[in-house]
């Protein structure tokens, strides 16, 4: 009984600082505010006020990794909404999203092992370019660390996003396709935010190849760990 | 609320369903992208409505966010106990997105180019 309450005052106490957060977003909008980044410090600064331990927090916390499946499985909606563009261009989407898939997940591998990164840090990487739900499953799945994946994920849409705009510009990728496909592959949902700057196709595109590279990540993600042996 | 709870219902039966075919073929696939794919054929299909899962669905995904506070918190309360070198991560992270960028950015021009020159 203690803990169905202790479990329900740490949801409704995660949400309302989340609820905050999110209205002091939108209503400033610099980029340090981010929720995620503004919730979870004042969360750690609400448990260590009051002497919660992580362990404590999380018999509330698991009730919320658990919505982690449902929202894999919303990720249909937009699929959906999006059956017509995504067959009207469906062999420079496919073709590139695979692409950006394997580039992605090969070179994050090497470049690990060249930096001489631990393996359980490799592993966790290797969802890195994946919408972050997605990712924690595949982090899960190949044996890496889920709370490490979700970090990196959101450096790997970060880092995306800003070399993005310039490196396209120098190497004269001008396809609003290519622009698109490129964003949501390297930065999921940040470079489909992106992509607004670049008008609806580019958006529409984003959004499809994150999508899509989350389904075939998850098929491929543990196989390219397979081939590579690590 | 019912209508949203029901909805939810649905994703949730759809996840089980998902989480059971991967479990009983020892699939290597989550079972949540099997539900997001029988989801996605019960949509197309017809026999689930747009309607029946439009609302949360749609509310789901935009407060995502919410769901990458937990394991979050859990990372930095541990972070005395994790040994990465950052500026590495960093080093590897954006070298690899540089990749993708480029890898998928020239396929995708490449094939327009060639559309281009077949059709002029």
């Amino acid at each position: 009984m203690q803990q169905a309450s202790i479990a329900i005052l740490i949801i409704l106490l995660t949400v309302a600082v989340y609820i905050a957060m999110t209205k002091l977003y939108v209503r400033f909008s610099y980029p340090v505010l981010i929720p995620v980044l503004t919730t979870t410090v004042a969360i750690i600064l609400l448990l260590l006020a009051f002497h919660v331990s992580y362990d404590q927090y999380m018999i509330g916390g698991k009730w919320i990794n658990s919505l982690l499946g449902p929202a894999v499985v919303a990720l249909a909606y937009p699929l959906y909404n999006q059956r017509k563009i995504l067959v009207k261009y469906i062999l420079p989407i496919i073709g590139g999203v695979f692409a950006g898939l394997f580039s992605g997940m090969i070179s994050g591998l090497l470049f690990a092992e060249v930096f001489g990164i631990d393996r359980n840090l490799i592993l966790s990487i290797v969802p890195k370019s994946i919408t972050t739900p997605v990712a924690i499953q595949i982090a899960t799945g190949i044996g890496g660390v889920p709370s490490m994946t979700v970090v990196f994920v959101m450096i790997a849409g970060f880092s995306g996003v800003i070399l993005g705009p310039k490196i396209m510009k120098w190497v004269r990728i001008r396809s609003y396709l290519g622009k698109g496909i490129a964003f949501g592959s390297a930065s999921h949902a940040l470079g489909t935010s992106k992509a607004f700057e670049y008008g609806e196709l580019t958006v529409s595109m984003s959004s499809v190849s994150m999508t899509l590279c989350a389904v075939l990540g998850s098929v491929f993600g543990p196989i390219v760990v397979w081939i590579f042996h690590v | 609320m019912l209508r949203f709870i029901m909805q939810f219902v649905i994703i949730l039966a759809t996840l089980a369903a998902g989480n059971a075919l991967s479990s009983v073929f020892h699939l290597p696939i989550p079972g949540s992208i099997l539900g997001m794919f029988l989801l996605l054929l019960g949509l197309l299909t017809g026999v689930v409505k747009l309607r029946w899962v439009e609302g949360v669905a749609n509310s789901h995904l935009r407060h995502m966010t919410l769901l990458f506070i937990p394991p979050v918190v859990g990372l930095l309360l541990n972070w005395g106990a994790v040994h990465i070198q950052l500026w590495k991560v960093l080093l590897v992270l954006s070298l690899s997105s540089l990749c993708i960028l480029l890898g998928t950015g020239y396929s995708v021009e490449l094939y327009e180019k060639r559309k281009r020159r077949r059709n002029g």
